[in-house]
């Protein structure tokens, strides 16, 4: 029986055997469109733009009024709020319960107990605000933590890092690192390793 | 070893990436004049003038056609120790590397004279591939006409 025979493409004839190269091929196998070749054209022109290096990656989240920031390498997760269930006998302020995070219990902590932030949300806005549950994993261990929003990430410079205000609560400037100007915020870079170092002692 | 492939005419051929810094699509470039065959034109690379050789022309005598899959592969040219050039090689159908070992290429047994590039052979499914070696491509008079000046290198 003899069927209509395939056509064959007139300038290049890839065997049977065709593969992911032969339909690129026929992807690829037809005149550039001028636009294209001229913004390739622009772009390749264009002076190089060099990254910098030795930046820091961290990400920016809200507690009450102050803007804070961590490492990126130090979160796991942003979750969703969950109910976080007290603990019976625990008198610490810093350790606020346990949260069911995707069937995984946690221990919660308070950021803003240790830092020695008050509670209260200065800011009135329309704009939805979402409270997350920050996860962070240092080296196996991890703590979640309720933050009132989340900003995203951010990179900066060390140099970039500026002095914290002496007029900062005394008991918070032993964490932070520095303050950094982000858009038309300054947020405050926190000092992961003696945070976390005193979170756990309070979980003793 | 990877190598990149590409076609002159319709045999395959295939590069060395470890020489490949970067490839690019067909951009303009401006055409030298005068220039020897196969120095197809000059082209701005970030600022660097880069000499832009045509493979097609250099090794068939009829320029690359302008097709979506003809790029500039952008190499370092190192035709002696401690002189390197930034060098782009236009070629046609530009879409495929493959992985080979040194073992796997075997000499064609025929020397080509003004041919100094054309390498030994590998295959696959679809028949022959011969390796061009980058830094046998340009003769010294060409290479000489190029980079007479530092060009290309900032």
């Amino acid at each position: 029986m003899n069927g209509p025979q395939p056509t064959q493409s007139k300038n290049q004839t890839p065997p049977s055997g065709s593969s992911a190269d032969a339909g690129a091929l026929r992807l690829l196998d037809r005149e550039s469109p001028e636009d294209y070749v001229r913004e390739w054209t622009e772009r390749i022109a264009q002076e190089k733009q060099t990254v910098e290096t030795g930046t820091v990656s961290v990400a920016i989240f809200r507690i009450g009024i102050e803007w804070l920031a961590l490492p990126t390498r130090i979160f796991q997760e942003v979750a969703e709020q969950c109910p976080v269930h007290s603990l019976p006998h625990r008198t610490s302020a810093a350790v606020v319960g346990l949260a069911n995070v995707r069937g995984e219990l946690l221990v919660c902590v308070s950021l803003g107990a240790v830092l020695g932030l008050t509670g209260e949300s200065g800011e009135k806005t329309t704009a939805r605000i979402f409270k997350r549950l920050l996860v962070t994993n240092r080296d196996g261990s991890r703590l979640v933590f309720p933050v009132d929003e989340v900003f995203g990430l951010h990179r900066y410079h060390p140099r970039e890092l500026k002095a914290a205000p002496a007029t900062l609560a005394q008991g918070k400037v032993s964490f932070t690192i520095g303050m950094i100007q982000w858009r038309d915020k300054t947020f405050g870079c926190l000092d992961d390793e003696l945070l976390f170092y005193a979170l756990n002692k309070s979980l003793a | 070893m990877l190598l990149l492939v590409f076609h002159l005419g319709a045999e395959r051929f295939a590069l060395e990436t470890g020489r490949v810094m970067e490839v690019l699509p067909l951009v303009h470039f401006r055409p030298l004049t005068q220039a020897v065959a196969g120095i197809a034109g000059i082209f701005n690379y970030h600022g660097a003038t880069v000499p832009l050789v045509d493979l097609a022309a250099l090794a068939l005598g009829s320029a690359s056609r302008a097709r979506m899959s003809t790029r500039i592969i952008l190499v370092q040219y190192t035709p002696a120790a401690g002189e390197t050039h930034l060098l782009g090689l236009l070629a046609e159908r530009t879409t495929a590397t493959i992985r080979r070992e040194e073992s796997d290429f075997a000499d064609g047994g025929v020397a080509v004279d003004g041919a100094p590039y054309l390498g030994p052979f590998t295959r696959d499914v679809r028949g022959l591939i011969q390796r061009v070696e980058v830094n046998e491509l340009l003769s010294e008079s060409v290479r000489d006409v190029l980079f007479r000046q530092p060009m290309g290198t900032p």
